[in-house]
């Protein structure tokens, strides 16, 4: 049964003419399940529950331990419920490259993609423009996220710019806009969830059409069969499952680049800007802030692992009976920004009074995460307040106080744990 | 859709006990009008708003994201989330 016929048979005409559903036998629509973990994408990992449709599920932040995060773990989000979720779907898919703005109209079906233009691989992080938005004070409306609407893996794909050179782009040219035909409004009059990208943006050899994550096909969840990856900027221009693209001169009118997706403007450091109107208080949100994440605290006497947050991720738990006087712990973690390189991450104990430079065990490109370590001896009784921050080579760094914005974006804050000895 | 029912099965037989709206079915009824577009989990995660909040949100799905609610649904369902998912301003 799908969403229309449940519609269809679930509502009735009352009597006034007003009209109230009958709930379903099959399917109780009731069920709030946010806020759990539920096997999702596979049985062996569960993911939290933000909402059950359209899907948007949260990566539990143990899964960073892994530098590559696994594709069955990665997190979800969409914004339409009715969309294609099987591969079977698919076995049309076209991607069109059209537009006043384009020369000759093209389109490729995914082989042909994959055999006529040059396949390269980049390893980026892909992070929801909204994530930690549930951490927002004041609240703001929108997906709860925390931590971990974020992952990092190896795209591999072909360049947006050679598949935009295929159909010829006019030098005038301003923009192109993506959509996803699978993707479709679910109400009639809604606008189509499409991003527009700056034609700058997008020549960029570090844009791809990717096919494969992390050397599988991409998840259905992920964007089967191939999503845009567009390195350095938050999720909301990766379109997922892209059918479409239009080279245009003008914008024309859509609700997700003319509302959504804004930041106040002057509020954050973002470098690379945008927008049809220089003026406009909102600009479109573009490159990620620079970001720590601490995953997991190792105690190297005991050999105990401890990941300090709650189960839904909701908050950081204080870590309680884990280390002694004289047992050495690692803090471990991940790092990253726009696209700039991290430079280093810095790593307190004591609440920030004095910072010491942590490790860096692994990185993959200025677009990959970085992971680090710390080691400190625990040498007195009472409470470790343990900070981690990072710097990237533009000399950015983090924030200790929320930039507070009404869409919830860019929250960079230093995290604190409370380490009790 | 099938996905969910499915799911649903699945946790059933698991033994996970699934949280319901709140209040009597009849004073639910109303709220179907948000299952055309989304499941009730953002009426949790987004909870407790102020009337004037919740205002806000079901103004924003009738204009914005053009959710066909007629105007005294619309008015019914603020109450609704007013009085169980609400807060004083």
């Amino acid at each position: 049964m799908d969403r229309r016929t449940f519609l269809k048979g679930g509502l009735l005409v009352a009597g006034g003419g007003l009209i109230l559903p009958k709930l379903s036998v099959a399917y109780d629509p009731s069920e709030i399940l946010a806020w759990s973990r539920y096997p999702l994408k596979s049985p062996k990992h569960p993911l939290i529950v933000q909402t059950m449709r359209p899907r948007n599920f949260e990566t539990p932040v143990q899964y960073y331990e892994h530098f590559y995060t696994p594709n069955e773990a990665f997190y979800v989000r969409w914004h339409q419920a009715d969309y294609a979720d099987k591969k079977e779907d698919f076995k049309d898919y076209k991607l069109k490259v059209y537009g006043p703005a384009a020369k000759k109209p093209v389109e490729f079906t995914l082989d042909e993609l994959k055999k006529n233009f040059k396949v390269y691989e980049l390893t980026a992080i892909n992070q929801c423009s909204g994530n930690r938005r549930g951490l927002s004070d004041p609240k703001v409306t929108g997906l709860q996220w925390r931590y971990s609407a974020l992952g990092n893996a190896k795209w591999v794909g072909v360049r947006l710019k050679d598949v935009l050179d295929a159909a010829g782009v006019d030098p005038k040219a301003k923009a192109i806009v993506v959509h996803s035909s699978y993707n479709p409004p679910t109400v009639q009059g809604q606008d189509h969830f499409a991003k527009a990208i700056p034609i700058w943006k997008a020549m960029d050899e570090n844009c791809l059409i990717a096919f494969e994550m992390n050397g599988e096909e991409l998840p259905v969840e992920n964007g089967y069969p191939a999503r845009l990856v567009i390195a350095g900027w938050t999720a909301t221009y990766w379109i997922k499952a892209v059918t479409d693209i239009q080279v245009v001169f003008d914008l024309p009118k859509n609700f997700w680049y003319d509302t959504a997706y804004r930041l106040p403007r002057g509020k954050f450091p973002t470098i690379e800007f945008w927008d049809k109107d220089p003026s406009a208080p909102f600009v479109p949100i573009t490159e990620m802030v620079v970001n720590s994440l601490v995953v997991k605290f190792v105690n190297n006497n005991t050999k105990r692992t401890i990941y300090p947050y709650e189960v839904d991720n909701t908050q950081i738990k204080d870590i309680k009976n884990f280390a002694r006087m004289g047992d050495y712990i690692t803090v471990m973690g991940v790092a990253y920004d726009g696209g700039y390189g991290i430079k280093m991450v810095e790593v307190s104990v004591d609440g920030g009074k004095t910072w010491q430079e942590a490790k860096i065990i692994k990185s993959d490109g200025r677009y990959s995460w970085v992971q680090w370590e710390h080691t400190f001896k625990v040498e007195k009784k009472g409470v470790y307040k343990v900070m981690a921050k990072a710097s990237n080579r533009m000399g950015q760094t983090q924030t200790f106080e929320l930039i507070w914005n009404p869409a919830g974006y860019h929250n960079n804050v230093v995290q604190t744990f409370n380490l009790y000895v | 859709m099938r996905k969910v029912v499915m799911l649903s099965a699945l946790l059933v037989s698991f033994g996970f006990s699934a949280e319901t709206l709140k209040g009597t079915p009849e004073e639910k009824a109303v709220m179907g009008y948000c299952l055309q577009c989304h499941s009730y989990d953002y009426i949790k995660t987004n909870a407790p708003l102020t009337q004037k909040g919740w205002e806000g949100v079901v103004k924003k799905m009738v204009n914005v994201f053009k959710a066909p609610i007629p105007e005294d649904a619309q008015k019914q369902i603020i109450e609704y989330l007013t009085k169980y998912y609400g807060k004083k301003e």
